[in-house]
C-alpha cells in the first residue's frame, strides 16, 4: 500500500469514529446586519501580577539621543546603539516614510531612536503550536529633530511588519497605533487608537498581538505592567473574544496558554566583549534548553545545553554567551529548541538569524 | 440560506454543514470532543459581528472549527495525553471496537494545524490552495504542515 493510501486509510479510520452531529444550538440568535451586537461577550482573564513598586519607571525604551529614565533593566544587553557600525544605515530617496530600510550606504538622517520590538515566529515541530516571541533591535531615523519617542516607538511597533525576513511575523495590524504612552507608578498606560479594539483576527492572534506590545513596552523594565486604554477609556472588550482589559497586564498575563515554550527576551546582538548573548525564558522538559549555532548553509557548528532556572511545568530564564569565532554576522543563525522527552528528537525549535548590524531601520517623516 | 428578511438562516446553515464539520472536528480533536467543538464553533460564528456579511459560510465555519479546535487542544492537552497513555497501557487491539486507539495515538503526534492539513488533503481530496482557504493560511504553509505531518507519521506508516 502506498504511503498516501496509508494516510487516506488512517483518515478513513478516524472519520469512521465520527459521532452524529450535535443538535442545533438553540441558544444562538440570528444576528441582523443592521442590528448586530455592539458588545462582544466578555471573557475574564487573569489580572496582572502584583506590582513591584519602583520609584521611577523607565517608560522610555529609547536611547538614541535620549537616555532612558531610571534604571530597572534586568537584561544584560544595553539598548544603546554603540555597537552598531556607524556607516551601516542609509535612507533611500524613495522611502520618505516608514518603509523598512536595509541597505548599507551612508547615513542621511539622524538617529531618533534605537530600541527593541518583539515580533514572533512559528516554531517548528511544536505540539502546542503557539507562536514564539523574538525581539529584534531596530533603529528609527527622522528628518525632524521634533520626533517624539512615542512617535518613534509607534512607528516602529506598528509598521515593522511590512517587509519581514523569513521566520519573523507581526500580529499587530497596520492600522493599529499607539496614541500616547505615560507612566503611573509601575504601570505603563498605553492609549491605543480604536483599531486596537478589533484585535488581530482570532484569539491566538489577539493574544500574540498583546504579548508583542506588552513585551516591547516592558523591555526596559520587565516588572512593569501595561494598562491599555482607547481614547483614555478602559478597554472593556478586546479582540474576537471580547477580552476585558480594564486591569493592567504584564509579561505573565498571557504567557502560559498563548506563548511558545521557548521565547527569546533579548535580541541576539554582539556585546561589548564580542560575545553574542542568547537569553530567554522557557518552560521545557527538565528545564533543558539546547542552543545550536548554524552556519550559512544550515550546518551545526556548535551545540550546547543550558539549564533554565525552572522547567517541566514552570517558566525559567536561560542565557548563554556564544564565542564570536563561531558567528558570521549576516550568515549564521541560532537555533533554540528542546529534545523530545519521548524520543529525543528536536522539537519546539525557533531559529533566529544573526544580523549584520541592526536588523531593521526605519525612516519617518518628522 | 438567507431568509426573506435578509437574515442568515443559521439553522439551515447548520443542517447543511454540521455533518461534515463534525467529521472535520473528529479529525482535529477526536470523536469525544468533536461535538463540543462544532457546537462552540457554530455559536461563535453565529454570534460574530461579521457573520451576517459572510459570503461563504461553509469556509468561515471550517476556519472557526479549526480555531476552536486549536484553543480546545491547548486547554485539554495534559488531560488528553494522560488518557492516551492510560489507553495505551491497557489497550488490547479489537478490530470490532468503535474507538480505534491506534488511530487516535497516531493523530496525537500531529499539531492541530497538521491534522487539518492532512484531513482536508487526504480525506476531502482538496488541492493545497483550497485547503489554505479553509484553514485561513497560505498554500506554502499548507505544504509545510503536510510535509511535517508526513514525517511525523512516517515511522508509524512505514
Amino acid at each position: 500500500m502506498s504511503y498516501e493510501k496509508k494516510i487516506k486509510d488512517l483518515m478513513g479510520r478516524l472519520v469512521s469514529m465520527s459521532p452524529e452531529p450535535p443538535p442545533f444550538p438553540e441558544e444562538t440568535q440570528m444576528v441582523r446586519p443592521e442590528t448586530r451586537r455592539r458588545t462582544r461577550p466578555a471573557l475574564a482573564f487573569a489580572a496582572a501580577a502584583a506590582l513591584v513598586a519602583l520609584l521611577a519607571v523607565p517608560l522610555l525604551l529609547f536611547t538614541g539621543e535620549e537616555e532612558p529614565v531610571g534604571g530597572g533593566s534586568t537584561t544584560s544587553t544595553s539598548t544603546t546603539s554603540t555597537t552598531l557600525p556607524a556607516t551601516s544605515t542609509t535612507v533611500s530617496e524613495t522611502s520618505p516614510t516608514s518603509e523598512p530600510v536595509t541597505t548599507t550606504t551612508e547615513q542621511a538622517m539622524p538617529l531618533a531612536w534605537s530600541g527593541v520590538v518583539f515580533l514572533h515566529q512559528e516554531p517548528v515541530d511544536s505540539f502546542m503550536g503557539n507562536p514564539a516571541l523574538v525581539p529584534v533591535q531596530i533603529e528609527v531615523r527622522s528628518v525632524s529633530d521634533q520626533l517624539t519617542t512615542d512617535d518613534a516607538f509607534t512607528e516602529a511597533l506598528t509598521t515593522i511588519g511590512e517587509d519581514l525576513p523569513d521566520g519573523f511575523s507581526n500580529s499587530i495590524p497596520g492600522e493599529v497605533s499607539v496614541s500616547s504612552l505615560r507612566t503611573e507608578g509601575n504601570t505603563i498606560v498605553a492609549d491605543m487608537n480604536e483599531a486596537f479594539l478589533a484585535g488581530a483576527g482570532g484569539l491566538l492572534a489577539d493574544m500574540t498581538m498583546l504579548n508583542q506590545i506588552i513585551y516591547s513596552l516592558t523591555w526596559m523594565n520587565e516588572e512593569a505592567s501595561v494598562l491599555f486604554t482607547v481614547n483614555d477609556e478602559p478597554v472593556e472588550a478586546f479582540g474576537s473574544d471580547g477580552l476585558v482589559l480594564t486591569d493592567p497586564v504584564d509579561r505573565e498575563s498571557f504567557r502560559d496558554d498563548h506563548l511558545h515554550v521557548i521565547n527569546l527576551t533579548t535580541p541576539i546582538v554582539q556585546q561589548d566583549d564580542g560575545t553574542y548573548l542568547v537569553e530567554g525564558i522557557a518552560n521545557v522538559f527538565e528545564a533543558t534548553v539546547t542552543i545550536a549555532v548554524l552556519d550559512g548553509g544550515g550546518a551545526v557548528v556548535d551545540e550546547r545545553f543550558v539549564t533554565a532556572t525552572c522547567g517541566t511545568g514552570c517558566w525559567g530564564e536561560f542565557s548563554t554567551e556564544i564565542d564570536p569565532d563561531l558567528i558570521v554576522p549576516g550568515q549564521s543563525s541560532i537555533r533554540v529548541f528542546q529534545h523530545s522527552a519521548e524520543d529525543g528528537s528536536v522539537v519546539d525549535a525557533i531559529t533566529v538569524p544573526i544580523p549584520d548590524g541592526v536588523v531593521w531601520q526605519f525612516t519617518v517623516r518628522g | 440560506m438567507i431568509t426573506a428578511t435578509g437574515v442568515m438562516d443559521n439553522e439551515a446553515v447548520y443542517r447543511s454543514y454540521s455533518g461534515e464539520l463534525t467529521r472535520y472536528a473528529t479529525g482535529l480533536v477526536g470523536p469525544f470532543d468533536a461535538p463540543d467543538v462544532v457546537t462552540d464553533a457554530c455559536l461563535k460564528a453565529f454570534e460574530a459581528r461579521n457573520w451576517p456579511n459572510v459570503v461563504d459560510p461553509r469556509a468561515y465555519l471550517y476556519r472557526t472549527v479549526l480555531t476552536v479546535a486549536h484553543d480546545h487542544h491547548r486547554r485539554t492537552l495534559s488531560r488528553r495525553l494522560r488518557e492516551m497513555r492510560t489507553a495505551g497501557r491497557d489497550h488490547v487491539p479489537d478490530p470490532t471496537a468503535s474507538i480505534d486507539v491506534e488511530v487516535l495515538g497516531a493523530v496525537e503526534r500531529l499539531s492541530v494545524q497538521q491534522r487539518a492539513a492532512v484531513f482536508l488533503t487526504y480525506w476531502e481530496d482538496l488541492p493545497p490552495d483550497v485547503v489554505g482557504e479553509r484553514m485561513g493560511v497560505s498554500t506554502g504553509t499548507v505544504k509545510r504542515h503536510l510535509d511535517r505531518a508526513r514525517k511525523r507519521l512516517g515511522e508509524l506508516l512505514s
